[in-house]
């Protein structure tokens, strides 16, 4: 891995899940910040400036198609890709996501090991 | 008719009243008649023995004296005499005296002529005038010599009189059609009164009227039966009267019932004419279209519905209504109450007895609202709950995931296990709080009792919350009396209620908040308190709270998620142990559920 260690912050409700990510992510070689709802992260996106947002979709007090549309315009590095972990195949979802071109959904249960494959990818 | 026989009844009278002064008149001629052949005869029979006793020469004259029989004639002793004569034996005349318009018959005298006196009734041949003739021998020097004949005209009825009698019958006659005028007028009230008791009575069909001449029996027959018919229909009418009072109560009963019924329907129903006018709608209607009852009946469709969706589908239903066998349905949102979904439903309704005929339509409103909001809760039931049944299943395929990293650590690999098997743990509680719910609808739920130490159980179940951990920092806090008494209760489903209890108090919390189970004794009941610090909930929520699938249209709540069957899961398992569930609530500061339990053993 390279010197300039990309950031990553994580926002999901769900403790455990944020934990196992940032394991599995640290010891790929990212630095992984952890926040629990859409609030937190906006905080939390100015203050330390991520290189990629990896977010839930139903977390209480923001969830995270709010955060999505309130992030955007003030982070210009996450315009080309946040990653949504959604268990929800609802049509919604799918057709605000296709509206904007820099979402990129996966479904849970998520593959850790896909995951990293499309950070690589990406930040190569 | 009638008239006619009135008529009649007057040329009868007529007639008969003329053939009595005929009869009347003829009897006074005949009498006056006879009277005058019974003076004939009396002055005949003594005239003629007066003048047999005359000597012959007394009664033939000489030298042409005149003899004792013209001086009969001069005198005229009756105005019926005929002639005198006196005849010899062989039958010629001797001496002769005559009225002047009579000649003396001849007649055959006999030869034994009687000395006495006779009467004879002879017919003149000449005239056939009647003669009545009184004959006597005459006796010349003690011989019988010859006969004195002495005759008078039979008298004939006296025509005469007749003009007078008239005079005498014309008053009398002229009496009789003014009498039968003044009685007649003296009936006419009494005619026209049959008259229309008969029109009455036919027109009633009463018995059948005579109708014959006397009108007057005819009125007082008709009048008496009038009357017995009247006191006939009057009894039968008082006993139609209490018939129809007694089946109009039972009617109008019968009818109230029936639109208690309509109005206690729990949808609205209106019924259109086969015109398309409203005839009858129950007060149902008025909150789901608005508007009042007497804006709606007798108006056509477009008349009181704005709604364009409904005014089609009624009116194309009322002009197809032959087509249309078949109820119809549309959904709309009524002007006046947005926040409803109202269904149409449009049914034809067909006679009694056949079914070919349509009578009209039956439209029957119903606020589909609930139903769709129940829908809409199940839908999100069922996306929450796949959330919630995904979301350890996520967490588990990471975590199993992370076990194959070769460089995991003991300690990191111990970890992950020990959140493999929580999560599993927590799945299961998912799936038992469903199934559980289910069966207690389905009512297949078997209860076990047991008498349990209440202190430890409530401990036990307190601490485990406590212990599960939270991402708020709640603060726990438990406040129990040392020795409640020992209760019967299901432990696992009553533990399942308190846990849902709790958590949802965590679950519903603010950060840093407080949650805390308290409990206390009266004489026959404990109370339970979950009380937290959190959201809260809003007057309109809390009667639905306990309602399966219910959430609060609230954002937080939202936000929280949750498969809102948490709550009505605990109020079923309460209900169960016949205790009480209730809330206390205030947006923004939190809220207080309260457990009652009955200390003695119930059955379940």
């Amino acid at each position: 891995m390279t010197n300039d260690t990309k950031k990553i912050l994580i926002v999901d409700d769900e403790p455990h899940v944020s934990a196992i990510l940032k394991q599995f992510l640290e010891r790929s070689g990212y630095q992984v910040k952890t926040v629990l709802n859409g609030q937190q992260a906006l905080m939390q996106i100015a203050q330390d400036r991520p290189d990629l947002l990896i977010t839930d979709v139903q977390m209480p007090v923001m969830n995270g198609i709010e955060l999505c549309e309130r992030v955007g315009h003030e982070v210009p590095q996450l315009n080309d890709l946040i990653i949504m972990m959604t268990s929800r195949t609802d049509s919604h979802i799918r057709t605000w996501a296709k509206s904007k071109k820099h979402i990129e959904l996966m479904e849970k249960p998520l593959s850790m090991r896909r995951l990293l494959i499309r950070l690589n990818e990406y930040f190569a | 008719m009638k008239r006619l026989t009135g008529d009649y009844f007057g040329m009868v009278m007529i007639v008969a009243t003329l053939l009595v002064i005929i009869v009347i008149a003829g009897q006074i001629l005949i009498r006056q008649q006879e009277n005058r052949v019974s003076a004939i005869k009396s002055e005949g029979r003594n005239l003629v023995r007066l003048l047999s006793n005359l000597s012959y020469g007394q009664l033939i004259p000489e030298y042409r004296r005149s003899s004792i029989l013209d001086l009969l004639n001069s005198k005229q002793i009756n105005s019926d005499f005929a002639y005198a004569a006196v005849v010899n034996l062989a039958g010629e005349p001797v001496a002769v005296t005559t009225s002047g318009q009579s000649i003396i018959p001849k007649v055959e005298l006999g030869t034994d002529a009687s000395l006495w006196a006779t009467e004879h009734e002879i017919v003149n041949p000449n005239d056939n005038n009647a003669i009545l003739e009184f004959r006597a021998p005459v006796l010349n020097a003690g011989e019988l010599s010859g006969y004195i004949r002495l005759g008078y005209f039979k008298p004939k009825l006296e025509l005469a009189e007749v003009p007078f009698l008239a005079q005498l019958a014309l008053p009398i006659f002229l009496l009789v059609p003014l009498t039968y005028f003044v009685i007649n007028r003296e009936l006419k009230p009494l005619k026209q009164a049959n008259g229309q008791i008969c029109a009455v009575m036919q027109k009633q069909h009463m018995s059948r009227t005579d109708q014959s001449q006397n009108e007057f029996f005819d009125f007082m027959q008709n009048f008496k039966r009038f009357v017995e018919e009247v006191d006939k229909r009057f009894g039968e009418m008082d006993q139609q009267h209490i018939k129809a009072k007694a089946s109009s109560l039972a009617l109008s009963y019968q009818r109230q019932r029936t639109e208690a019924a309509l109005q206690s329907l729990p949808d609205g129903i209106l019924v259109m004419d086969e015109g398309g006018k409203a005839i009858f709608a129950n007060s149902k209607v008025i909150p789901i279209i608005g508007g009042n009852l007497d804006e709606i009946i007798g108006k056509k469709t477009y008349e009181w519905c704005d709604n364009s969706q409904v005014v089609g589908l009624l009116e194309k239903y009322q002009a197809h209504s032959q087509r249309f066998q078949r109820a119809e349905t549309v959904d709309f949102i009524p002007e006046h109450n947005p926040r409803i979904t109202v269904s149409v439903s449009a049914y034809p309704l067909f006679t009694p007895k056949d079914t070919n005929t349509i009578c009209g339509t039956l439209v029957v409103f119903r606020d589909k609202t609930r139903e769709i909001l129940a829908n809409q809760a199940r839908e999100e039931f069922v996306s929450h709950v796949a959330h919630e049944l995904k979301s350890p299943l996520n967490v588990i395929h990471m975590y199993a995931e992370s076990l194959l990293e070769p460089e995991l650590t003991d300690q990191e690999r111990i970890s992950s296990v020990n959140v493999v098997n929580d999560e599993i743990e927590r799945l299961s509680n998912l799936i038992n709080n469903l199934l559980n719910i289910s069966k207690i609808e389905a009512g297949s739920i078997a209860v076990n009792l047991q008498r349990v130490k209440f202190n430890e159980f409530l401990t036990d179940t307190f601490e485990s919350v406590a212990r599960s951990g939270n991402s708020k920092s709640v603060v726990f806090e438990l406040d129990l009396p040392r020795n409640l008494p020992n209760i019967q209760i299901d432990k696992e489903l009553l533990r399942m209620a308190i846990n849902n209890l709790l958590t949802n108090a965590v679950k519903y919390n603010i950060t840093g908040g407080q949650v805390k189970l308290s409990a206390e004794e009266t004489e026959n009941e404990i109370l339970l308190k979950i009380s937290d610090t959190g959201i809260g909930i809003a007057d309109d929520d809390v009667p639905h709270v306990f309602e399966k699938f219910y959430r609060a249209d609230n954002d937080d709540v939202t936000r929280i998620g949750g498969h809102g069957l948490g709550l009505a899961l605990a109020k079923e398992i309460i209900d169960l142990h016949h205790g009480n569930l209730t809330l206390q609530s205030r947006l923004g500061e939190g809220s207080v559920f309260t457990v009652t339990l009955k200390k003695t053993s119930t059955f379940l």
